[in-house]
């Protein structure tokens, strides 16, 4: 609003000032050469070996889970293409190296890590799911390798802190979601979790009844487990959700065919509940259930794709439509690991101390990772509609009290 | 016909918006950094529960920036001249005023803190935010050197403005109602939300800056003769021409503020709600990044369209903000020395000299790494200014020509305003509420005997230097008594395991030690030390050696200064007693006996040090205060001058009659 008047002063303090200001570009110059990156690496003295680099992904490529591992390897691969039509990593070409763990086999899982530590390769992408990556991660904290999973939920991998790292958000805010739409729904005053008894089971349980006790005490929370397979017994199950007088099903799966088998027992019985399930409830198996399972309402880390080009990509290198969204975080973990690297070197150290450091918007959204080296939330409300699974609109999944507010600084 | 409406138009429109645009392009600047650095971050919070706060926030500063309008049109001054000619202290006014935009550069070097962390997101790569800002800090000032800077206010409000279109449109997918709002504009202050609260009053609607608008105003108002001469008028007649204007201008550009700033705590609201964040989660700006972007997920490129702009904006505040505070630094500066006859730098000088500390200030900022908590303390400082620079505008306005001064219902806002930003303040310092109240009330007693001392005669020889041995003992009795009243009726900290108690025992040893010197002042102490020997606790040795050193540095004082005690001398003598007790003593003590941790000592020293020091200001500053009242000082140093010169008259004679 008010700036200082430019009087014209003699020509001798006009060459001193416009020496003044070349020594200051030539500062904002000598600044800009530090700080923007490509030029001069964060670390200044990043390692990388002669020749090709390469990373290791580990997902499960075939039986039940194979369709999930297929797409979150294709999203790695994209993302390679990528880092290499950019000239790779700091003129390293990128090559991505694909076990298959057979649906997260302990022997596999420990050959495969000792193939990448012989090897000397600082970076495992994967495992698909949580017991298998707590096994690894397990591993990668003991002997220093850096493993990234995208789409390992469970709470419990937090407590590895130094190597692992995790590109989707950690149960421990599934449950806390849950919550937030459940007490949006005024008929519900009792619910049923029914839970797969392994740590993702156990993890989101434990932070649904927390939160539930924290912001709704009146609501009474009812357990029921179930084994972590894919085989339930429905009609036992079924029985106790009704001795509990339950308004509503909150399911934690190992499997969509439990879910449709519970499905299928409380439609039998003619029960009338409100469904809601966690991401691997939102399946092709589940949506053709029936009318019943119309309503039917999950939680999914964040499939909305932040990129036009995505899908185009995808086609044109696959020959096919992706079957579900989530390879864009196999995308992701690639693309981050791949900017760590270049700063930061070709070595877990290095590149576990970028990946601490990183700030990067992609197509999941932005991304950065938390002292446990998980990122913070970001799911999507999908709901059963004719067969469809459907995107909510915020609005039609949550209101807003006064009582919501929740934060601290 | 239509040619004959057009004219009628912009005439009307040329006098009602003659000023139309630079109180609205502040304001709405303002709303963008407030916005982001505040309003979404209390939106996830605090949900709408605050939107009262905004509306009269936004209330007072309209009222605030009235004030200024009309001080400036009806003087033809800004209201840094009128800070420069306050009653008190000499340029008491000016220095707070350096003082309050140096604090606010901080806040500056925070900004470009948060245009470096959006910057981060967006550039591919591992970067260091403190080495993107310290970059960005140097493009500012080379920017400052060209003319290009100017133009970064119209392009600020641009991208803010498209800004708000997009997050009007993103917020469509998510539930508003009526009575949410309604339900934030019922006044309410939640657990914790007094930091938030004061955060508000210090950003919303614009800082300190709002008081750049009289600087423009002036300008603006001012017409030049053909010699260069300033030959303005200021009447009746030119101040009514000017001042509905300007209240247009003030008025559409605070409401706008107010959309805004709703609409990003609506943003922080509901970037929380999606968030799936526990109750009592952390909120740091990578999680109001997250939040944030996956809203504007619902546009296309939206997420970088969001982090650029709000990088842009963050900087360009920061181009206009120094400027802007190093030119009115600068003409305050140029006003002080000025006065005092003294050389300095000319004007343009002085602006790069003070640009080079505005500099040397955020460089500073940078290594503190939690830019949200810098601007969030800076904000609650700039509120509690506010509240005072409030009162100081009520004091000019009701030196105003009648036609100017602000009606009975502008001078209600501006105290209830004021009042409110102190009054918040306060509720934050929660332990002057607890302890200091309760311990002035107990000081009204050792008032009434000090008015009772003050008209007695005792207290006058002692101040003549006639007292008796009898009056001295006396004296130091009675303080010394006081002084131990002074810790028998101090407040105990009743959740404190360190055995605290808040008193006022400091006051009696330095009034002895203004009456009758340090050994006076030393004498009382000793029984308050005594006193507080008894009661133990983990600070017993410092606490009790306080009194002593107390009523020692008053004696030695009041011998500095020759007998001329004022209230401002009694308060910085007070203020520098008590740092010098709870921030030096006390760790030392406790330090070198070993009875107590570090931690201890941060803990015992936050809590006491605010309480402890406003009662024993207020009682040394009251004492002097009733000294000047009753003149007691006065006529005791006039004896003693009459008595000296006497003396000299009779050594002389005694020498001539040798």
């Amino acid at each position: 609003m008010t700036h200082h008047s430019k009087k014209e002063e003699d020509p001798q303090r006009a060459r001193a000032e416009r020496r003044i200001t070349i020594g200051v570009l030539v500062v904002v110059a000598v600044l800009f050469l530090v700080a923007v990156h490509p030029l001069w690496p964060g670390s200044g003295d990043a390692k990388f070996p002669e020749g090709d680099i390469t990373v290791y992904v580990t997902m499960p490529m075939s039986g039940p889970q194979g369709e999930f591992g297929v797409e979150y390897a294709r999203g790695v691969q994209l993302a390679v293409d990528d880092i290499n039509a950019f000239g790779g990593i700091r003129g390293h070409r990128l090559d991505a190296v694909y076990y298959d763990n057979l649906g997260g086999d302990r022997s596999e899982l420990q050959k495969e890590f000792s193939d990448a530590f012989e090897n000397e390769v600082p970076l495992i992408i994967g495992p698909l799911t949580s017991s298998a990556a707590d096994m690894l991660g397990m591993y990668a904290e003991v002997f220093g390798m850096v493993m990234i999973t995208p789409s390992a939920t469970s709470a419990d991998l937090s407590k590895y802190k130094s190597y692992v790292f995790r590109s989707v958000s950690s149960d421990a805010y599934l449950g806390i979601g849950m919550v937030k739409i459940v007490n949006n729904i005024a008929s519900i005053r009792s619910i049923a979790v029914v839970y797969c008894d392994d740590t993702y089971g156990r993890g989101i349980l434990d932070t649904f009844s927390e939160e539930m006790n924290e912001t709704s005490p009146d609501t009474r929370v009812v357990s029921v487990k179930i084994n972590s397979g894919s085989e339930v017994d429905a009609e036992a199950v079924m029985s106790e959700v009704a001795a509990a007088d339950a308004d509503a099903v909150f399911i934690i799966p190992g499997s969509p065919q439990q879910v449709v088998d519970l499905l299928a027992e409380a439609e039998g019985r003619g029960m009338d509940l409100l469904w809601f399930g966690t991401d691997n409830s939102i399946s092709s198996l589940v949506s053709a259930c029936g009318e019943y399972a119309n309503g039917f309402v999950g939680v999914t880390p964040s499939l909305k794709v932040n990129s036009f080009f995505y899908a185009d990509k995808y086609r044109s290198k696959f020959g096919t439509e992706p079957k579900i969204l989530n390879s864009i975080y196999g995308y992701d973990s690639m693309m981050m690991a791949g900017q760590a690297m270049s700063d930061y070197g070709y070595d877990a150290d290095g590149l576990r101390d970028g990946l601490k450091k990183i700030r990067y918007l992609g197509l999941t959204g932005a991304v950065t990772f938390d002292e446990n080296g998980d990122r913070y939330p970001s799911y999507d409300i999908v709901q059963l509609m004719d067969g469809e699974w459907v995107t909510l609109k915020w609005s039609s999944a949550l209101s807003f009290g006064a009582e919501d507010a929740h934060g601290e600084h | 016909m239509r040619v004959n409406l057009l004219s009628k138009f912009k005439k009307w429109f040329q006098n009602n918006f003659v000023f139309f645009g630079p109180g609205l392009l502040l304001a709405i600047t303002a709303a963008g950094e407030a916005g982001v650095t505040e309003a979404i971050e209390i939106g996830a919070h605090y949900g709408l529960e605050l939107i009262w706060v905004v509306i009269i926030t936004l209330i007072f500063k309209y009222a605030f920036t009235n004030g200024i309008a009309r001080y400036t049109l009806a003087t033809g001054n800004t209201i840094f001249d009128a800070l420069h000619s306050l009653p008190g202290p000499k340029n008491w006014g000016s220095i707070l005023l350096i003082a309050s935009y140096l604090m606010e550069t901080f806040s500056m070097g925070a900004m470009l803190m948060f245009a470096a962390t959006f910057l981060d997101y967006l550039l591919p790569g591992v970067y260091t935010v403190v080495l993107l800002s310290a970059f960005l800090a140097v493009v500012v000032l080379a920017l400052l050197r060209t003319e290009i800077y100017e133009s970064f206010e119209f392009i600020m409000a641009g991208l803010i403005g498209v800004l708000v279109i997009g997050i009007i449109y993103c917020l469509l997918d998510f539930p508003l109602s009526g009575s949410v709002l309604l339900s934030g504009i019922a006044p309410s202050i939640p657990h914790g939300s007094e930091m938030a609260i004061l955060a508000i009053i210090g950003v919303v609607g614009s800082g300190l800056n709002l008081m750049l608008y009289s600087v423009w105003l002036k300008a603006k108002t001012e017409s030049h003769d053909a010699s260069g001469e300033v030959c303005t008028l200021h009447n009746e007649s030119f101040f009514k021409k000017y001042i509905r204007s300007v209240n247009v201008d003030v008025l559409s550009g605070f409401v706008i503020v107010a959309v805004i700033t709703i609409g990003f705590m609506f943003l922080g609201y509901v970037g929380y709600a999606v968030s799936f964040m526990p109750h009592g989660a952390s909120i740091t700006l990578d999680t109001i990044v997250t939040q944030v972007t996956y809203i504007f997920n619902a546009i296309s490129f939206g997420q970088y369209i969001f982090l650029m702009f709000v990088s842009l904006i963050f900087f360009g505040a920061v181009i206009v903000g120094m400027d802007a505070r190093a030119t009115a630094v600068a003409t305050v500066v140029h006003h002080i020395f000025s006065d005092s006859g003294k050389q300095i730098p000319s004007g343009k000088n002085l602006y790069y000299l003070v640009m080079v500390v505005f500099t040397a200030l955020v460089f500073l900022s940078f290594t503190i790494t939690n830019p949200m908590l810098v601007i969030r303390q800076i904000a609650v400082i700039s509120a509690i200014l506010f509240g005072i620079y409030g009162f100081i505008i009520i004091y000019l306005d009701l030196r105003l020509p009648s036609y100017a001064r602000g009606g009975r219902f502008w001078i209600l806002v501006m105290v209830v305003g004021s009042i409110l930003s102190i009054y918040i303040a306060l509720l934050i310092q929660g332990s002057f509420l607890e302890f200091g109240v309760p311990l002035l009330e107990r000081m009204l007693v050792v008032i009434v005997a000090l008015g009772v001392f003050l008209y007695s005669g005792m207290c006058k020889r002692m101040i003549e230097g006639t007292a008796t041995l009898s009056d001295k003992l006396w004296t130091i009795f009675l303080f010394g008594v006081l002084s131990m009243y002074g810790i028998y009726r101090g407040v105990a900290v009743t959740d404190s395991l360190y055995g605290i108690s808040f008193n006022f025992a400091d006051v009696g040893p330095m009034i002895a030690g203004f009456m009758g010197g340090p050994v006076l002042g030393i004498a009382a102490g000793l029984f308050g030390c005594a006193a507080r020997m008894m009661q133990g606790g983990v600070t017993v040795f410092s606490g009790s050696l306080a009194m002593v050193v107390a009523g020692a540095a008053a004696g030695f004082a009041i011998r500095y200064w020759k007998g001329e005690l004022t209230v401002f001398r009694a308060v910085v003598l007070a203020t520098l007693v008590e740092c010098f007790t709870i921030l030096w003593m006390v760790p030392t003590f406790g330090l070198v006996i070993g009875n107590i941790t570090l931690s201890q000592i941060v803990d015992i020293v936050l809590m006491t040090i605010l309480p402890q020091m406003i009662v024993n200001v207020v009682g040394v500053a009251l004492f002097a205060y009733l000294v000047r009242k009753v003149d007691v000082f006065r006529t005791a140093v006039q004896v003693k001058g009459v008595r000296g010169t006497l003396k000299e008259a009779a050594d002389m004679i005694k020498g001539v009659k040798k």
